[in-house]
C-alpha cells in the first residue's frame, strides 16, 4: 500500500515553506536591511539635578574604619611629642571625610569630647581647653618641638644636601629638609593623574592647600583656591586632580613631623608633567 | 603690685606661644612637576533595574573607547548590589583604585516611561560630583546611557562629551567594479545602523549640519551629479538646485544657513556658496585650476579649501567672500580634504606623502603641522562635535575601507566600532 505523493502535493508544500520563508525574512529586524530609515531622534529629558551627598548608609560608617584607615600603625611615630592630642585628632578624621567635605565636622568633635572633660575636671583642666579650640588638631608644643628638632636638622644636613630640584624647594624658611619635600613630592606625583590630554588641561597650574595631623591624615579640606569651583569646567577638573592627588597620598606617614599642622601649598605643574610623559 | 606680676606673667605666656605658634605655621611649599600620566580609573557597576546592566556597559564602552578612562573589571568590585539613596563605601572602591565610581538606578512605569537616576562619586574625596535624573521611553535606554556618558565625560575632564552623537557615511557593498554605495547613519558607537539610500546610485561626501540633523551629500546619476539636502528628523529631501557641470564636496556653514560645494566646468574647478534661504549662489574662487573640499570657519568668516593652483594640492584660506585667498601648507607631499574643527583651533586634513596617507591637524595660520596617522590609505577626516576626537576612514592593501578614529595628540588610533565596509564619515553634533 505505498501512496505516492502527487507532484501537485510537492509543489504546494515547497511553495508553502518559500511563502512562509519569505514572510519570515520580511518579519526579521536584519539590521543591514533596513531601507531608507530616516534616524529620527527620541528626546531624552534631563528632569533635574537629582540631590548632592545622599544620607550614608547605616551600615556604611560602621564598616568603614575597618577597610580603609588603616594609619594607626603609624601613630607612634608622633607618641613622644604629643600623646594627647593624638587621641583627640583620630576621632574627627573618618567622619568629616565620609559624612560632608565642608568644615561642618570640625565643630562635631568639640562637642563630642565636651563630655570627657566634665567627667574628669580636675585631671588636667587646662590641657583640656586648648586641644578642644584647635579645630584642625594643632599641638603648638608638639609643633614647638618639633620646630626646634627640624631648625637643628635641616641645619647639619642642608649644607650636605643642596636642594637642586624644584620640588624640593622650600620657600618659606619653615626648616624643612630638602629630602623631606622631594619626599612628600614623590608621594604626590604618584597619586596625581594630571589631564593631558585634554586642550586647555596643561596650562593649568593648581595650587592647593592643605594641613595633616599629627598621624599623617588630611585635616579640613583640601583647597585649590578656588579653582575647584571655577566656572570653566577645565580649570575645576585639573583642581578636582589635584586635591584627589592628595587625598590618595593621604595618611603621609613617612614626613618628618614639620609637617604636620603648617599649611602644606603644593603646586601641580601639568605643563611640566604632561611635557615628560 | 601682684596684679602687676599676673599681668606680667599672662603677657608672657601669650608671647611664649605666640613666638612657638607663629614658626609652626610656616607655610612649606612643594612643587610637583611629574604625574602618574595614565587612563582615569574607574568603576561603572551594573545600574539597578531593568537594563540597568545594559546602560552600564554602554557607559563603559563609551568612557573606554575615549582612551581617556580605563574602567575597572566588573569581577574586582568589592562592594556590590549599590544603592543610589546611600553613599558608597569608598574604602571599597580605593581598594580597587577606583578613582570614580558611577552607580544609577533605572525604573520604567507601567506605561513605558524610563527613569534613569544617576551619581557621579570622586572616590578619594569622597564626595558627589554630579547627580542626575533623565527620562525617556523605553526603548530609548542607549540614549539615555550616551548622555550619562557625555554627562560623566564632561564632569572628569572638563571637556564636552560627543557620546550622544551619529554617523552617517557611505557604506560599501559588492566588489571594486560593482561595488554599491550607500548612504548610512549609526550611533557613535556603532548601534542602530541603517541605510538612507537604496544603493541604485553612488553617494559620496556626506556631511552633516553641525547645527541641526541635517545632511547634504552628492549624489552620482549615469545623467549628472546633484546635491542634496536631507532633513533627518522630518525625512524631507531636495536637491540644491541645477548647475552645469559637475557639482560636489557640499559642505554646511556651522550655523547650517549655507552650503558651499564645487563645480566643475570644462576642466576648471571652483568653488560656490549657496544662501539657503534665498537660494542664491555665487561663485568664490575663479583661479584656472582645481579649488574643492571648501569647509567653514566655526564662526562662518572663513573657508579653507585645497587647491592645486601652486602645483600640487595644498591647503589654503580664504575670507567667506572669496578675498583674501592665503596658502597655509607648505610641507612636502599632497594635502587634501581640509576640515575646520568645531573649536576653531585647527584644520585637519589628509596628505598623500612618500607613498603613505596620513591624517594630519595644523593651526588655521598653518602652523604646527602634526600628522596623527600612517598608514596605506587614510583619509576624509571628520571632527567630533567637542574637537578632540577625529574619524577617518583606513583602507588596507586589497582590503576594504573601515572606519577608524584618532584623537588630537594622535595616542588613541582604533577602529571605530562599525563592523562594516565604510568610508567618508561625517560626525553629527550633540543630539538635543
Amino acid at each position: 500500500m505505498r501512496r505516492e505523493r502527487s507532484p501537485l502535493t510537492t509543489a504546494l508544500i515547497v511553495s508553502a515553506i518559500a511563502h512562509a520563508a519569505v514572510i519570515g525574512a520580511a518579519l526579521i529586524p536584519w539590521p543591514w536591511a533596513r531601507e531608507l530609515k530616516v534616524g529620527a531622534v527620541v528626546p531624552v529629558n534631563i528632569v533635574s539635578n537629582i540631590p548632592a551627598n545622599p544620607r550614608p548608609a547605616v551600615e556604611g560608617p560602621l564598616e568603614q574604619p575597618a577597610q580603609t584607615e588603616s594609619p594607626e600603625p603609624d601613630a607612634p611615630l608622633e607618641a613622644p611629642a604629643a600623646a594627647q592630642p593624638e587621641l583627640a585628632e583620630p576621632q574627627p578624621q573618618p567622619q568629616p571625610k565620609t559624612q560632608a567635605p565642608r568644615p561642618a565636622p570640625a565643630p562635631k568633635p568639640a562637642p563630642e569630647k565636651a563630655p570627657p572633660k566634665k567627667a574628669e575636671p580636675a585631671k588636667s583642666p587646662p590641657a583640656r581647653p586648648t586641644p578642644a579650640k584647635k579645630e584642625s588638631g594643632l599641638d603648638l608644643d608638639a609643633l614647638a618641638d618639633s620646630l626646634k628638632g627640624s631648625q637643628s636638622s635641616s641645619a647639619s644636613k642642608g649644607r650636605n644636601r643642596p636642594e637642586t630640584a624644584r620640588e624640593a624647594r622650600n620657600t618659606s624658611g619653615s626648616g624643612v629638609s630638602g629630602a623631606a619635600m622631594s619626599g612628600l613630592a614623590e608621594e604626590l606625583q604618584r597619586r596625581w593623574n594630571p589631564n593631558c590630554e585634554v586642550d586647555g588641561a596643561r596650562d593649568v597650574r593648581v595650587r592647593v592647600t592643605f594641613r595633616l595631623s599629627s598621624d599623617g591624615r588630611v585635616v579640613g579640606d583640601v583647597e585649590a583656591g578656588g579653582q575647584e569651583r571655577s566656572s570653566d569646567p577645565v580649570v575645576r577638573a585639573a583642581a578636582e586632580r589635584a586635591i584627589r592627588a592628595v587625598y590618595g597620598a593621604a595618611p603621609f606617614t613617612t614626613l618628618p613631623r614639620e609637617f604636620y599642622g603648617a599649611p602644606i601649598v603644593v603646586s601641580f605643574n601639568a605643563a611640566q608633567a604632561c611635557a615628560d610623559n | 603690685m601682684r596684679l602687676k606680676s599676673l599681668f606680667a606673667a599672662i603677657l608672657a605666656a601669650v608671647l611664649s606661644v605666640g613666638a612657638f605658634a607663629l614658626p609652626a605655621r610656616a607655610q612649606i611649599e612643594v612643587d610637583v612637576n611629574r604625574g602618574d600620566v595614565q587612563p582615569l580609573p574607574i568603576a561603572v557597576p551594573a545600574f539597578r533595574g531593568d537594563r540597568g546592566a545594559e546602560i552600564a556597559q554602554v557607559i563603559t564602552s563609551n568612557l573606554e573607547r575615549s582612551g581617556l578612562f580605563r574602567p575597572i573589571d566588573q569581577a574586582a568590585f568589592i562592594e556590590r548590589d549599590l544603592d543610589i539613596r546611600y553613599q558608597p563605601r569608598f574604602g571599597d572602591w580605593k581598594t580597587i583604585n577606583a578613582q570614580a565610581l558611577v552607580n544609577g538606578e533605572v525604573s520604567v512605569d507601567p506605561t513605558g516611561r524610563l527613569t534613569v537616576n544617576f551619581r557621579l562619586w570622586d572616590v578619594f574625596a569622597e564626595q558627589q560630583l554630579l547627580g542626575m535624573q533623565f527620562t525617556s521611553t523605553s526603548e530609548n535606554w542607549r540614549r539615555v546611557a550616551h548622555k550619562i556618558s557625555d554627562a560623566v565625560y564632561e564632569r572628569l575632564t572638563g571637556e564636552k562629551g560627543y557620546f550622544d552623537t551619529r554617523v552617517v557615511f557611505v557604506a560599501e557593498s559588492g566588489g571594486r567594479i560593482d561595488r554599491v554605495k550607500r548612504l548610512a547613519i549609526m550611533d557613535q558607537d556603532g548601534a542602530n545602523p541603517s541605510y538612507l539610500t537604496d544603493g541604485s546610485y553612488i553617494v559620496m561626501t556626506p556631511r552633516f549640519s553641525s547645527t541641526s540633523q541635517e545632511i547634504t551629500y552628492m549624489a552620482l546619476r549615469p545623467e549628472g551629479s546633484s546635491i542634496y539636502l536631507f532633513n533627518l528628523e522630518t525625512g524631507r529631501r531636495e536637491t540644491l538646485g541645477n548647475f552645469p557641470g559637475m557639482v560636489f564636496a557640499p559642505r554646511f556653514s556651522h550655523d547650517g544657513g549655507k552650503v558651499a560645494f564645487s563645480v566643475e566646468r570644462s576642466g576648471n574647478t571652483d568653488i560656490h556658496v549657496m544662501d539657503l534661504r534665498s537660494r542664491s549662489s555665487s561663485r568664490l574662487t575663479a583661479d584656472p585650476s582645481i579649488d574643492t573640499s571648501p569647509s567653514f570657519s566655526p564662526d562662518g568668516a572663513q573657508i579653507t579649501f585645497n587647491s592645486d593652483r601652486g602645483g600640487s594640492p595644498q591647503i589654503y584660506v580664504m575670507n567667506a567672500d572669496g578675498s583674501g585667498v592665503r596658502r597655509i601648507s607648505f610641507g612636502s607631499g599632497r594635502y587634501m580634504t581640509p576640515v575646520w574643527s568645531p573649536t576653531g583651533e585647527y584644520i585637519a586634513f589628509t596628505k598623500q606623502e612618500g607613498g603613505r596617507f596620513h591624517i594630519g591637524i595644523m593651526r588655521p595660520d598653518g602652523s604646527g603641522e602634526r600628522l596623527l596617522t600612517s598608514s596605506y590609505l587614510d583619509e576624509g577626516p571628520t571632527w567630533a562635535p567637542n574637537g578632540r576626537v577625529l574619524m577617518f576612514s583606513r583602507e588596507t592593501p586589497g582590503g576594504p575601507p573601515r572606519l577608524w578614529t584618532v584623537d588630537v595628540t594622535g595616542r588613541i588610533v582604533r577602529p571605530a566600532p562599525y563592523p562594516q565596509s565604510g568610508s567618508d564619515p561625517a560626525w553629527s553634533p550633540l543630539l538635543n
